[in-house]
């Protein structure tokens, strides 16, 4: 009987170190934000815009990447993920991306500094990667104005694929951020 | 040889001297039949005084003819006037009909002119002035003054009759359309219908202007007169003015008509709207009692139904309520008036067939609301009117009668509503217990001052003003706490660091959830590589 007890726990350790030998797959982390483009110190105007809300759909507000495989399955990458969550880059994203596109200063939130009469909120439909090589988004964003001859409120939509330049997941952030830059002069051309 | 007898005789002769005393017998009996037969008429005349007129001296004159004689002056039995006993030529005797008349002519100055200036020579006379009558007459009763329109002139006389004198006199002038046609030749008060009767002679051919239809009104001087119509000012001509005067007119709408005879008798209006505000010959009145003042309602003042005329107050009824019993609630005696409805007005005929169903129409009405009120003609005058109406949901009455006077029953309407209504409030006003209350609000007052005086100590306390510095810092340091919480405090930012670190160790933690769970086992699992996105091959 000894000498069964001893293969069977031979068997095991030996399991155990081949599971545990592999060397494990590196996980890369993305970041969502405006290339700096020169020095810039200047004081913000209070008489900017407000981008008040960056909604994210559900399936994308995670933290791995989103891949669309085809046949309506989508892939959530574990080894690229976003370094933050996307609601909050977008919303910095956005907020740089409408200022150099428009010149108007856009305040993130409701800020106590911001003195402002028009109010922004967008809403991110889809942002993924898609089976043909294209990355997708879709969006819409609503203009609020509050005061003057033009109050009301006016929506728009937003939809737009680009094609990934080279395979790998750096190219698919690559194009989704073109895609995020064009539906930021998109919104601006609506201010 | 013939025979001889002797004349025998009595020798008894009347003697031839005894014609002389029948001859003038049969002389004397002539001249006196003669003078009997040739001498004119005697007749009487009585005058109010004899001023002027002396015995055997004062003529009788006819177009400036003597014509008689005064014989004799004397006064009456009861020594009221004086009887004047004239002689009239036997040619003249004629002229002694039922309808002559007899004054005495002498100098006399008036509105009318001065006439009679002859006679400041030849002395006063007595003026006849020849009748149409057949019948003969032997007393008369003189003119006091010469008639303005000579005897037999062609005309119309006729005669108009007021309830007040006013400025109308003999001479005053009768004007159509303010051109004279006639004149006012006599006035008189007659006793029998206490009423002024006027003389008056509308000359041909004018006298067929007048009819049954036309009226006569007073046009003497300036007439101002403020009614519930407002305020309305008449004048005539310069003279009429002056002088006085009689206009008369047709009512306008009344129809034609018929031409009058002598000795017409018409009614004298003080105005031409008072005369021409009752055109319609069939009236009836009633008598309304109102407890109320009557103060601005004057006999003329319309009676209206829902604002048309129907009517005018005829008078108050003072006379016929000093016979009436007092009210026995202490209301005070009812103001009682007499007004005159006049069914043309009403539309259902000017006629006594109109008084009827007129008289149906008001008992009818009066058991279904029909009401006389008190109302205000007009706020500035404060002249008041009578208005009937129906007020629906007053008790069933029926038309009463007050001193032969059939009735139609009163509300109070109209300012002295108000003024009851005043009234009322006023009363409850002095029963509210006002002393009492006023005590209990002194003591309520004074014991406010005395919580007053207490909340000014209190105030007044070192403690209590010391308590807005502490609110204020209070509030400050409230502030500081709610800044401390805000969006770009610290605390805020750790907070929200914590949160995300929270949600990150959360997600974590589902992710090992679900790696376990995808490997049912201890035993680890080999790592599964992404599917790498690819790009479009062309």
């Amino acid at each position: 009987m000894r000498p069964m007890l001893f293969l069977i726990f031979c068997t095991t350790v030996a399991t155990l170190l081949v599971g545990c030998g592999g060397s494990p797959t590196k996980t890369s982390y993305y970041l969502l934000r405006s290339e700096v483009s020169g020095d810039v110190n200047r004081e913000m105007s209070s008489s900017g815009i407000n981008l008040m809300t960056v909604k994210v759909a559900s399936y994308i507000d995670q933290d791995g990447l989103v891949l669309a495989t085809g046949g309506g399955q989508i892939h959530v990458a574990n080894h690229h993920q976003w370094a933050e969550p996307l609601r909050h880059s977008l919303t910095a994203l956005l907020a740089n991306q409408i200022t150099k596109a428009s010149g108007i200063d856009v305040y993130e939130g409701l800020n106590a500094l911001s003195d402002t009469k028009v109010r922004l909120d967008v809403d991110i439909d889809q942002l993924h990667g898609g089976d043909q090589g294209r990355a997708v988004l879709v969006a819409r964003w609503t203009v609020s104005r509050l005061e003057g001859a033009e109050s009301g409120q006016k929506s728009y939509r937003f939809a737009k694929s680009q094609a990934l330049d080279v395979d790998g997941y750096p190219a698919l952030v690559a194009s989704e951020r073109q895609l995020l830059n064009a539906l930021a002069e998109a919104i601006a051309a609506s201010l | 040889m013939s025979d001889m007898k002797p004349k025998v005789s009595s020798g008894k002769r009347i003697s031839g001297i005894w014609f002389v005393p029948i001859i003038a017998l049969l002389l004397g009996i002539w001249v006196v039949v003669y003078g009997m037969m040739n001498e004119g008429p005697e007749f009487q005349v009585s005058f109010e005084s004899a001023d002027d007129l002396e015995a055997g001296k004062t003529k009788v004159k006819l177009l400036s003819v003597d014509i008689g004689q005064v014989e004799s002056v004397a006064l009456t039995p009861d020594a009221s006037g004086v009887l004047v006993t004239l002689k009239l030529d036997k040619d003249y005797k004629h002229l002694l009909t039922d309808d002559t008349r007899f004054w005495v002519e002498r100098v006399r100055i008036g509105a009318a002119g001065v006439s009679g200036l002859g006679t400041i020579l030849s002395g006063a006379y007595i003026k006849l002035s020849p009748g149409e009558s057949d019948k003969q007459r032997r007393e008369f009763v003189g003119l006091e003054s010469p008639p303005l329109t000579e005897a037999g002139a062609p005309g119309v006389r006729l005669v108009l009759e007021s309830d007040q004198a006013g400025s109308v006199s003999s001479g005053d002038a009768v004007l159509y359309n303010g051109y004279q046609v006639g004149r006012v030749e006599n006035m008189q008060f007659d006793q029998d219908s206490q009423k002024i009767r006027y003389d008056i002679f509308i000359d041909a051919p004018y006298h067929r202007l007048v009819s049954q239809s036309v009226r006569f009104w007073n046009i003497s001087g300036i007439s101002l007169s403020a009614s519930a119509e407002g305020f309305k000012v008449h004048a005539g001509s310069l003279e009429t003015i002056l002088l006085g005067g009689v206009a008369f007119g047709e009512a306008e709408g009344m129809p034609v008509g018929v031409p009058v005879a002598n000795e017409t008798v018409f009614a004298l209006y003080n105005s031409e709207q008072q005369a021409m505000e009752q055109p319609y010959r069939f009236s009836t009145r009633y008598a309304v009692s109102f407890n109320q003042s009557v103060g601005g309602l004057v006999p003329g003042a319309p009676v209206e139904y829902r604002g048309i005329k129907v009517g005018r107050v005829e008078r108050l009824l003072l006379k016929e309520m000093a016979h009436q019993n007092r009210s026995a609630d202490g209301s005070g005696t009812p103001i009682a008036v007499l007004i005159r409805l006049e069914p043309g007005r009403m539309g259902v005929g000017d006629s006594q067939e109109g008084i009827t169903r007129m008289k149906m129409g008001i008992a009818l009405g009066v058991g279904n609301g029909l009401r006389a009120s008190l109302e205000s003609g007009n706020l500035l005058t404060g002249s008041l009117l009578v208005n009937l109406d129906f007020h629906p949901g007053l008790a069933s009455a029926q038309v009463g009668e007050y001193q032969s006077y059939p009735t139609i029953p009163t509300i109070t309407g109209g300012l002295g509503q108000i003024e009851q209504s005043v009234t009322r409030l006023l009363e409850k006003l002095n029963k509210l217990p006002m002393e009492d209350t006023f005590i209990g609000a002194n003591v309520a007052l004074a014991r406010l001052d005395e919580s007053l005086a207490s909340l000014d100590q209190i105030l007044d306390a070192d403690a209590t003003r010391k308590l807005p510095e502490q609110l204020g810092t209070t509030l400050v340091s409230l502030r500081r706490t709610l800044d401390g919480l805000s969006p770009d405090s610290p605390i805020y930012e750790e907070l929200s660091n914590s949160l995300y670190e929270l949600n990150e160790t959360l997600k974590q933690f589902e992710e090992l959830t679900r790696s376990l769970s995808a490997t049912a086992t201890m035993l680890p699992t080999p790592d599964q590589k992404d599917p790498t996105p690819e790009a479009k091959r062309l």
